[in-house]
């Protein structure tokens, strides 16, 4: 991908991910995840990787990659009771997006969050429907007014 | 009624077209129903045509396509139901079976049935099929229920618009039937609702522009009050999947179904058969009987058999309410000094075959209609309220990420539930699972761990003859036996698993009448399979027996029983029997446990009870995996059930044993 572009951490250099050194012919290929820059060939780590397992359970939620807007979120954050309107329906493929189309889950459809465990349940139109954790991860929502309405 | 699998490619199945020579009138035209999943498709069908299709509430039950004659307006007309969709558009796999018979159907009617609370998912598989151009009734179902919350439909503006009749129904009380028949004489192409279908490539585009039209239409149609949910089905079923209170509401299902399947089907009214009915009444009548069609000098003894009605109340206490002594002539006998004669001899293997010890009357039928009768009759009993009531949807999101370890999701826990009732049953519905990967793997644990009603009734009484802890042991056993096996046959198998997006219907009052005729369909279906098969394993048994080959067959499984299992010899019978019907060698192993000679320990109880566990259900469920998954694959997984219940049950002997020792 062109698109990505690395700062080297020694030299300031800034250059597109595809540019890296040695890229091609190493033997190391795949294996290596080191990055040469190519200003002043300093090999570098691209991303400081969790080594520790237990970093990784320390660490609640990882970062959402792009930062969204304010009142963006994904329908697993809502929470139970709250209405939000669906602006994408995210990463997956389009038949994923199909499935959750034809029970009317689609961009501008307004959903009601049920509950999130033990799977994530929502209102959509009429429809009461029980989603992955996964799935609900992905899909993007507006939130709007916050009068909780369900039975609780 | 006959019930036929999709695309079977014949002319003469197709319509009622070329009957006579002048043009069908649409009155003569097949009519197809064509709908959502549970909007009441079955039931409408039930209305149209008095025939009986079992109707669920679940999403999805109409798993083969079923149809049958209806006389409307003085003609006889084909009644075709399909199952449910939600998408007919020409690339989803969702409705690849429903869009095959409405191609093989070129000319019939098309009913779409709605549900009148849901009419945005429903105008949108009607944008699909005003594609189809053919002429189409539209019923709007359920339309009490929208009543009830405040819905209002302008029934008049919608026909308008979509320039067809439309129907409203209440399927559940028949209302509306009548009206729907008269519509059917006006049937009309769907208008072009002009769906702006500029640029869009992929299915999901698609029906995003159409639903963007039906939006549009429902503005002009449709409008409902803010939904009070204050409804105690709303509560019940918000409990139902909570994280804590739904645990507790699936432990008090459990305990129910355990009460009133366990201790009251195998107890109360096992007791009551066996023993109230046949041990004191049929089994001698048709000794007598027999003896005095093929008489030969011999001597029934007899003995005085008791007989205790209680009713559970505890699973280790009973409330007596009185008690039978008879004295009554059993199955053995002694013979008389005179030697007999070689027309002696074949009326003494008469006799045996019908009232001996493998009996046709005093084992087969005595076990099919005493002891698996009234197990399978509660079983399906409750089972029927459960499904009508709309809980198991509400299961699948409980048990969704345990499932997720074995490479599926919540939606196979309808199958496995199913399976509690009847394998053969479940592992065809395993057809609503959506890839290959989900269905060998269901189908496995199905075949492998699942417990049918019969022989679940025979376990528990087994359970009943152990220590509380026996139970927990089993049940431990056999749920590690699902995760791993489960999760082995993922890996082996390979392939993707689906997404988790299940709609989940509303928590209603069961209807009685629909639990009671669905449960006397499956009581109809499951005797007429399994009643047969019992009498030919009984005879297989009288004729081993007859010809001394059980010893034989006895002495070659002695090492595998004896040694590895550490149970009796005999024990090979119950195994033997075991791998036609797992139930049938559960009831044997019950026998040997708790009957007159009774000669198993605790330890063995348990080894034999989950060795039989373990085994495949029976032969009919080995020839549906053969017709659903090829007969390679049902080889392959017979190969693996067997040796591997025998390999379970061995380590549970030595296991046990090292730890009785300690």
């Amino acid at each position: 991908m062109a698109d990505e572009y690395l700062t080297c951490p020694f030299c300031g250099f800034e250059f597109a991910k595809e540019d890296t050194l040695c890229h091609h012919g190493c033997p190391l290929g795949a294996m290596c995840h080191l990055m040469r820059c190519p200003n002043c060939q300093y090999e570098f780590a691209e991303k400081p990787q969790a080594v520790s397992w237990l970093g990784g359970l320390m660490r609640k939620r990882r970062k959402p990659a792009v930062e969204l807007p304010e009142d963006v979120m994904s329908v697993r954050e809502l929470r139970p009771g709250e209405r939000a309107r669906v602006l994408c329906l995210g990463a997956g493929s389009t038949d994923r997006h199909n499935s959750l189309a034809v029970f009317g889950l689609v961009p501008g459809a307004e959903v009601l969050l049920v509950q999130h465990q033990p799977s994530c349940v929502i209102w959509v139109g009429e429809t009461e429907l029980a989603l992955d954790p996964a799935i609900a991860r992905e899909v993007l929502v507006e939130r709007q007014d916050r009068d909780s309405v369900v039975a609780q | 009624m006959r019930i036929f699998r999709p695309f079977p490619g014949r002319a003469e199945e197709v319509g009622v077209r070329g009957v006579g020579a002048q043009d069908p009138t649409p009155v003569q035209r097949t009519t197809l129903l064509v709908g959502n999943p549970n909007v009441g498709k079955s039931l409408l069908f039930k209305n149209l045509t008095s025939r009986y299709v079992t109707v669920s509430n679940i999403p999805g039950t109409t798993v083969e396509i079923v149809r049958a004659k209806a006389n409307f307006n003085g003609r006889q007309i084909e009644v075709v139901d399909t199952p449910g969709v939600n998408d007919l558009s020409p690339r989803s796999e969702d409705g690849r079976v429903t869009r095959g018979v409405l191609d093989q159907y070129a000319d019939a009617t098309i009913v779409q049935v709605a549900d009148a609370k849901n009419l945005r998912r429903a105008l949108l598989l009607t944008l699909q099929l005003s594609e189809l151009q053919r002429p189409t009734v539209l019923v709007l179902n359920m339309f009490d229920e929208l009543e009830q919350r405040g819905g209002k439909i302008d029934i008049q503006r919608l026909s308008e618009i979509l320039g067809i009749p439309v129907v409203a129904t209440v399927a559940l009380r028949n209302q509306g039937t009548g009206a729907l028949i008269a519509a059917l004489q006006h049937a009309q192409e769907l208008r072009d609702l002009n769906v702006p279908f500029t640029e869009a490539r992929t299915e999901y585009e698609r029906n995003r522009r159409r639903l963007e039209r039906v939006n549009e239409i429902l503005a002009e149609t449709y409008s409902i009050a803010q939904p009070d949910h204050a409804a105690l089905g709303v509560r019940l079923g918000f409990w139902a999947m909570h994280p804590v209170r739904g645990l507790a509401f699936l432990a008090a299902v459990l305990f129910a179904v355990f009460w009133f399947v366990g201790l009251f089907g195998a107890g109360t009214l096992v007791d009551g058969l066996e023993i109230g009915v046949f041990e004191h009444h049929l089994n001698p009548a048709a000794i007598r009987l027999v003896d005095g069609l093929v008489p030969f000098p011999h001597d029934h003894q007899v003995a005085g058999v008791d007989y205790v009605i209680s009713l559970p109340a505890t699973p280790a206490h009973d409330v007596e309410l009185g008690s039978v002594q008879r004295d009554v002539i059993g199955t053995t006998y002694v013979m008389a000094d005179a030697p007999l004669t070689g027309w002696d001899q074949v009326q003494r293997y008469v006799h045996d075959f019908l009232v001996g010890d493998y009996g046709v009357i005093t084992m087969a039928l005595s076990y099919a209609f005493a002891i698996v009768l009234p197990i399978v009759t509660t079983f399906f009993l409750v089972f029927g309220i459960l499904e009508d009531s709309g809980y198991f949807p509400r299961m699948a999101i409980m048990v969704n990420r345990l499932f997720r370890l074995m490479g599926l999701n919540g939606k196979a826990v309808l199958p496995m539930v199913l399976g509690l009732g009847c394998d053969t049953m479940a592992t065809m519905t395993t057809r609503i699972l959506e890839t290959r990967k989900e269905r060998l793997v269901t189908t496995m644990l199905l075949a492998l761990a699942v417990p049918c009603s019969a022989q679940l009734g025979v376990l528990l009484a087994l359970m009943a003859t152990l220590a509380p802890g026996g139970a927990v042991v089993w049940l431990g056993i056999v749920i590690g036996v699902i995760v791993l096996v489960g999760w082995l046959t993922a890996k082996v198998v390979g392939g993707e698993g689906s997404d988790f997006i299940l709609e989940i219907p509303p928590m209603r009052r069961p209807q009685l009448s629909n639990v009671l005729v669905k449960t006397t369909s499956r009581l109809n279906w499951y005797l007429r399979e399994v009643i047969p098969l019992f009498v030919a394993g009984t005879a297989v048994l009288f004729f081993l027996d007859a010809f001394h080959l059980l010893e034989t067959i006895g002495r070659v499984m002695e090492p595998l029983v004896t040694g590895w299992l550490g149970l009796p010899r005999e024990m090979a019978n119950a195994f033997l029997v075991g791998f036609m019907r797992r139930d049938f060698g559960a009831v044997y192993i019950l026998d040997a446990a708790t009957g007159p000679a009774a000669v198993l320990g605790p330890l063995q109880i348990l080894v034999a009870m989950i060795t039989i566990t373990l085994f495949m259900p029976c032969f009919a469920n080995f020839l549906m995996i053969a017709k659903e998954h090829g007969m390679r694959v049902a080889w392959r997984m017979a190969a693996f059930i067997f040796p591997f219940a025998f390999l379970v049950g061995g380590i549970v002997h030595y296991v046990g044993r090292w730890l009785t020792n300690i």
